[in-house]
């Protein structure tokens, strides 16, 4: 009888392991880039991740935190508002937690007082200046010609900007000046136009600025949900124009360069059919590998050898991917 | 346990398990519904007090993602400046912008050296740090407030090829802010606290001490706790709000709620207690209705010990007592009923004793007896004189020497054979008294005085004057009884005389024949109905009177 109690107990116990879940809270899964990086952590994942939504709310994502910080010795935390992620700092120093942040970064003077955290992230600056490379490559493409229109050595250049204030549409806008002036382009910078990341915005304000400046030779976009809404723009004013009916704009047709960030599948065709000039990819496949090799090396299950991103003041910076036409 | 159970009452016990039963359940039940309440009043503080943070925090957020859009504004209308900035260009962007929002009281913007390039309010010397701190950090608006007045400060990346980092300083209406927070009843000590990044009180709302405030705060860093402050219960929620880098701290005083639960525990006990009284007190009645008639049952048995028998219990309440009162009742008239009886008997047995012994002392009796021994001494007949006076003393001696009922039958024939001498001498021999009994059953018990009276009635009415009678006196054992015989010739009875001889002697009517009388009546109340009495005759013959004995009764059962 008590032999049998004691296997029951034991048996009821192995149903029960104490398996460690791992939080990871999402700023807001209605976001169509964490919807979707949310199954890339799923699919390769080796830990039993719980996938939480912040609903785009601090207080939520506060919340949250304060309810797994106690039971989870590894916080994964995409933060709703990076400015404030202090107070989780502090919680996971007090506690001995350990936090992987991704995809919005502390600032540095929070992020330095962690005792141990983390972060993975792409840089958007480095997105810019991948945007610039392109610049390069049109400037040597066989469409050199095409580019300085008015032949007055200089770029008459638009950049379509997210948000007034957003961290990657400042940083993607000012990165693209600042490179291509390092880079000793001659730019006349027509005008940063605000059309808040979306595709109808970005299309009005195009239409708007082709007719203000006629000699606008450039669009750099910050992403390409608004790249392609202003290609919309110029097919509909036929400075892209597909002549000979075929989809696709050939050498000789109509043509006026645009350059988006993001690397959407539809920008992808659009590149393909000779739209786009090109668009620079955000590898969120690279950056769900790399958090879930920071977890199991934070949970001891490997060793810091076997990390294969460069590490570098406990933040990994995932490469942004150039994609231009073939 | 067990036999503490065992010492208590009925009554006791009953009344023992129904608290015993009634104070578990209630305990339980008031514990659980405890319990469920007091889960349900902190689930309510921790819910109420979140709920109350969230939309605090909300409406911070909307005032701040307001500034913030106005900000913006403001950014993108300098961004497409290309010309070095133009005073009177800035001025129509703020004009613009403050006629439309009320919240703004102010702008002023300042050059990537930090100076003023275009102001509309006048620059207080303290903005300069705050400058410094834009420029190497231009992804915030940083929120300042000083001297009761509310500022917001943007560095920004101008677009054009100037490329130059400008920050915008923008005075905010106040008293917008402080309208999020006013009105808001937090209780004694409930208080909201806006702390910068370096958890430094910038704005409160309430009454607070700030030492202890901060403490808690540095210690709890997010989220929700209960926590005492100054002798308060209060509800504490920490989290921050966005678009600044701004903590919110609410405290909220919880005091009452708190209160209602131990008025709620003070309640429940009361409830118990009166309960407990009620069912104590019900259950003590109830018991009381068990036991009470059994300590009267009780009384009443030890009255009757008493014989007290005339007493009856009167029983209401309960069927089962009320039957058993009943039943007790009876039992006791029976037992009363019996013991009467035995008295009229006793009564019954003692007036026929004295009345046979009376037969036995006849006093005609003795005058006639020595009436005639004085004919035999006249006649000088002394040894028959020797012999009657003989008898005779033998005769009273046995009379009254022995006061037993029961007598074995060597005596009874001992006696009527004196009692046959002495009548021989005085009707002159004129009869023969024949005793024909066995000496083996000599030793048998048989009624004293029985044959004597039988021998009597054989003398006195079955004599015939001028015959010789035999009489003759017999002993048959039977099975179980013993048969006695007083047979003598003589007139003989009709069988009608018989059966009216008989039916006197069972009807117990008054009769002359005093002596069978007698007998018969001792008989039945020494022998009971076993014994009998039987007449057997034929006229002109003979008359045999039998009396039969049973033998079940001994010498030593007399009573």
């Amino acid at each position: 009888m008590k032999t049998s109690l004691i296997l029951l107990v034991l048996l009821l116990m192995g149903c029960q392991p104490v398996i460690q879940q791992v939080p990871v809270l999402y700023y807001d899964m209605k976001d169509a880039y964490i919807a979707d990086f949310k199954e890339r952590l799923s699919s390769i994942e080796s830990e039993p991740l719980v996938h939480i939504d912040g609903g785009n709310r601090v207080n939520n994502q506060n919340e949250q935190f304060t309810d797994w910080i106690e039971t989870s010795s590894v916080l994964v935390v995409n933060p709703v508002d990076r400015l404030s992620v202090l107070p989780m700092i502090l919680k996971a120093n007090q506690l001995n937690k350990t936090l992987i942040f991704f995809n919005r970064e502390p600032l540095d003077e929070d992020f330095l007082k962690a005792s141990d955290a983390y972060y993975v992230g792409a840089d958007p600056f480095q997105s810019a200046q991948l945007q610039t490379q392109l610049v390069d490559e049109l400037l040597n493409s066989q469409r050199n010609q095409q580019l300085d229109r008015n032949d007055d050595g200089l770029i008459q250049l638009v950049i379509l900007k997210g948000e007034q204030g957003h961290q990657d549409a400042e940083s993607r806008t000012r990165g693209v000046i600042e490179t291509l002036l390092s880079k000793g382009y001659q730019l006349d910078i027509l005008e940063v136009r605000v059309a808040n990341f979306d595709r109808t915005q970005a299309y009005k304000a195009t239409l708007d600025l082709m007719d203000i400046y006629p000699n606008m030779e450039l669009i750099i976009s910050n992403n390409d949900a608004m790249a392609l809404g202003a290609i919309d723009a110029l097919v509909e004013m036929n400075w892209i124009q597909d002549v000979n009916q075929n989809n696709v704009i050939d050498e000789e047709e109509p043509w006026f360069p645009v350059i988006g960030i993001d690397g959407l599948p539809e920008a992808i065709e659009s590149m393909q059919k000779g739209y786009l000039f090109g668009t620079v990819k955000n590898d969120s496949e690279a950056m769900a590998e790399a958090i879930v090799q920071l977890i199991d090396i934070v949970l001891d299950k490997t060793t810091w050898d076997t990390l294969t991103y460069t590490i570098k003041d406990r933040k990994i910076y995932i490469d942004y991917i150039l994609i231009n036409r073939p | 346990m067990s036999n503490i159970i065992k010492k208590l009452t009925i009554g006791q016990t009953t009344f023992a398990i129904i608290v015993v039963i009634v104070t578990i359940t209630l305990t339980m039940f008031s514990a659980i519904a405890y319990q469920l309440v007091y889960s349900a009043t902190d689930d309510l503080i921790e819910t109420s007090s979140k709920e109350f943070t969230s939309q605090l925090i909300l409406n911070y957020e909307n005032y701040m993602s307001g500034v913030i859009d106005i900000s913006n504004q403001i950014q993108r209308r300098l961004t497409n400046l290309n010309e070095p900035l133009v005073s009177d260009t800035i001025e129509n962007v703020f004009e613009s912008l403050i006629d439309g929002n009320r919240n703004l009281r102010g702008v002023a913007l300042f050059n990537q050296q930090g100076m003023v390039a275009s102001s509309n309010i006048q620059v207080p010397s303290y903005v300069d740090p705050w400058i410094e701190l834009a420029l190497s950090n231009d992804a915030i608006h940083h929120f300042k407030f000083i001297d009761d007045r509310l500022f917001v400060v943007k560095s920004f990346y101008s677009g054009t090829t100037l490329a130059q980092t400008q920050t915008l300083l923008i005075e905010l209406d106040k008293s917008q802010f402080d309208a999020i927070a006013f009105n808001t009843n937090l209780g004694q000590y409930g208080h909201i606290l806006l702390l910068d990044d370096d958890f430094q009180p910038i704005y409160s709302v309430g009454e607070y001490v700030e030492t202890q405030s901060l403490q808690v705060i540095n210690k709890q860093l997010l989220g929700m706790s209960l926590l005492e402050y100054e002798n308060q219960s209060m509800a504490l929620n920490v989290s921050t709000i966005r678009g600044s880098r701004w903590m919110i701290a609410t405290f909220v005083n919880v005091n009452a709620i708190n209160q209602t639960k131990s008025e709620l525990l003070v309640a429940m006990i009361a409830i118990i207690l009166v309960m407990m009284i009620v069912v104590a007190y019900v259950s003590a009645n109830f018991s009381g209705r068990l036991n009470s008639p059994m300590r009267r049952i009780q009384q009443h048995i030890q009255k009757i010990q008493k014989g007290n028998f005339d007493e009856q219990i009167v029983m209401d309440g309960q069927i089962e007592m009320v039957q058993l009162a009943d039943t007790f009742n009876n039992m006791s008239s029976q037992i009363k009923q019996l013991m009467e009886n035995v008295v009229v008997e006793q009564q019954a047995k003692r007036a026929s004793t004295i009345k046979a012994l009376q037969n036995q002392i006849n006093p005609h009796f003795l005058y006639n007896t020595l009436d005639s021994i004085v004919n035999l001494s006249e006649n000088k007949q002394n040894e028959d004189v020797v012999e009657a006076i003989l008898a005779l003393s033998k005769f009273f001696r046995m009379s009254i020497s022995n006061n037993q009922n029961i007598v074995p039958l060597r005596d009874e024939i001992e006696h009527v054979r004196n009692y046959g001498l002495i009548q021989k001498i005085r009707y002159k021999r004129s009869f023969d008294l024949e005793i024909d009994v066995d000496e083996s059953l000599y030793n048998i018990p048989v009624l004293k005085f029985c044959l004597q009276p039988l021998v009597e009635n054989a003398i006195m009415h079955g004599l015939h004057p001028d015959m010789f009678t035999r009489i003759k006196i017999s002993a048959t054992m039977n099975e179980d009884s013993i048969s006695l015989s007083v047979f003598n010739e003589g007139y003989g009875l009709s069988p009608q005389k018989i059966e009216d001889i008989m039916s006197v002697l069972r009807q117990d009517l008054p009769t002359q024949s005093v002596g069978l009388k007698n007998v018969y009546q001792r008989m039945k109340l020494y022998y009971g109905p076993q014994a009998h009495l039987r007449i057997e005759s034929d006229m002109d013959e003979y008359t045999n009177v039998i009396l039969i004995f049973p033998l079940n009764i001994s010498l030593e059962d007399q009573v």
